[in-house]
């Protein structure tokens, strides 16, 4: 087969294009030998809480270290003030594997010295 | 309304001349417009977006040789240029995926999709969903798009004279690209699941019957544009044969693309069966009349 006569232009569109290819490739490759099948693997973090109107809110990051993707990911936040606990909670669409997600839970009140609060996920749908 | 079958295409089909940086600029204009055109529904659907993280990234490799093998299928058939050599049309297949996962890129980077924060990954994953359906976009939109004269351009009864019958492999493999070309734009939406759950026996026979009788209206009895080429009489038997065929491509391309946004996974087999019929419709629709558009 004889070399089809192209401009410089369209020899330069090619060539990027077929770089393009090989590198989506490649990272799908490994992106594929390096991905495990394992579930889901969530892991929480609270941040600071800042005032919003007359309320509290803190903002909670999902990280997902595992093999899947997490849907319908929900978080349960508590508040705890000496023996009084304050909870709320949050949903969150999708947390994809290896990808982190945020959300916010709102309180009534600030917390004071010695008050903990703490995030958990009490469940997640796989997609 | 202009065909421009055996003209001579933009792209410099014949080795005696090159053609300008001007005249392929604008060609890659109209790709890019016409990957937009056919590709923009899905790059505003959440689906999409979805499958990226929810698919196996060997599901999204396997895509590429697959799309790449549409695309040669919509170049050599559909683009119009019986002179070009499989080197060129793989060459442009090559630039259309190419500029596929350019332009998904940017357009997803645009909405807000895919930010710099994220993990290769996720990006890689969006990015390749989308580009495959911008990609087959480029193909059709570099084709159909072209108005320009210098392309020249015949009357339908002319090139329909003149031209040989078209073989019944080209016909096939039209029919598969005409077919995913209409049904990926409704395949990853949720609402093909759930029109499949809830469909009982009765309803499916329905959009069966429906697809085929569009099928039949398009091909044989309205003088769709482009129709007479493909039907050449032959009577009923002729008829019947050639919906079983469009249907069948219809169906296999809907499977195919169920199953690879994951449509599948975890269903009865009866439910996958109906999502197949449902997309069905939308997949004669393309093998019909999306085929006689395109070719």
């Amino acid at each position: 087969m004889t070399v089809p006569h192209k401009n410089w232009l369209e020899w330069a569109v090619f060539a990027v294009s077929a770089a393009l290819i090989v590198c989506v490739a490649a990272l799908l490759a490994y992106e594929g030998i390096t991905l495990e099948r394992t579930p889901p693997l969530l892991e929480v973090r609270v941040g600071a809480p800042q005032p919003s109107g007359d309320q509290v809110i803190v903002p909670v990051e999902v990280s997902n270290d595992g093999g899947a993707t997490a849907e319908l990911v929900q978080v349960e936040v508590t508040m705890e003030r000496g023996a009084e606990v304050e909870r709320a909670m949050f949903e969150l669409d999708f947390v994809p594997r290896g990808s982190s997600a945020e959300g916010w839970a709102m309180f009534s009140q600030a917390p004071g010295d010695g008050d903990r609060i703490s995030a958990r996920v009490i469940g997640f749908a796989q997609p | 309304m202009q065909r421009h079958a055996a003209a001579p295409s933009l792209r410099p089909a014949s080795p005696a001349q090159t053609a300008g940086v001007g005249l392929s600029l604008r060609e890659y204009g109209r790709g890019l417009a016409g990957g937009l055109i056919f590709s923009l529904p899905l790059l505003y659907t959440m689906e999409v977006w979805w499958a990226g993280f929810v698919l196996s990234p060997w599901r999204l490799l396997l895509a590429l040789p697959v799309t790449f093998a549409l695309l040669l299928g919509y170049n050599r058939f559909a683009g119009l240029r019986p002179d070009a050599s499989w080197l060129e049309v793989a060459i442009d297949s090559v630039e259309e995926l190419g500029l596929g996962i350019a332009v998904s890129a940017l357009v997803l980077w645009i909405l807000g999709r895919v930010t710099a924060e994220m993990p290769v990954d996720e990006i890689i994953d969006k990015v390749t969903v989308e580009a495959i359906i911008v990609a087959i976009g480029v193909s059709v939109g570099t084709a159909q798009l072209s108005g320009s004269s210098e392309e020249g351009g015949m009357t339908e009864g002319g090139a329909g004279a003149e031209e040989p019958d078209p073989q019944f492999g080209e016909q096939l493999v039209l029919a598969i690209c005409g077919a995913v070309l209409f049904a990926i734009n409704v395949a990853p939406t949720e609402e093909i699941q759930v029109i499949g759950l809830e469909a009982d026996g009765w309803r499916l026979l329905g959009i069966g019957g429906l697809s085929l009788a569009l099928g039949a209206v398009v091909l044989y009895f309205s003088d769709f544009s482009g129709a007479q080429r493909f039907v050449h009489g032959g009577g009923w038997p002729a008829i019947l044969v050639g919906l079983a065929i469009t249907y069948a491509a219809a169906l296999v391309a809907s499977a195919g693309i169920l199953w690879f946004f994951g449509r599948f996974d975890g269903m009865a087999p009866a439910v996958c069966v109906a999502q197949v019929v449902v997309l069905g419709l939308a997949a004669t629709l393309g093998a019909s009349a999306g085929r006689l558009l395109i070719q």
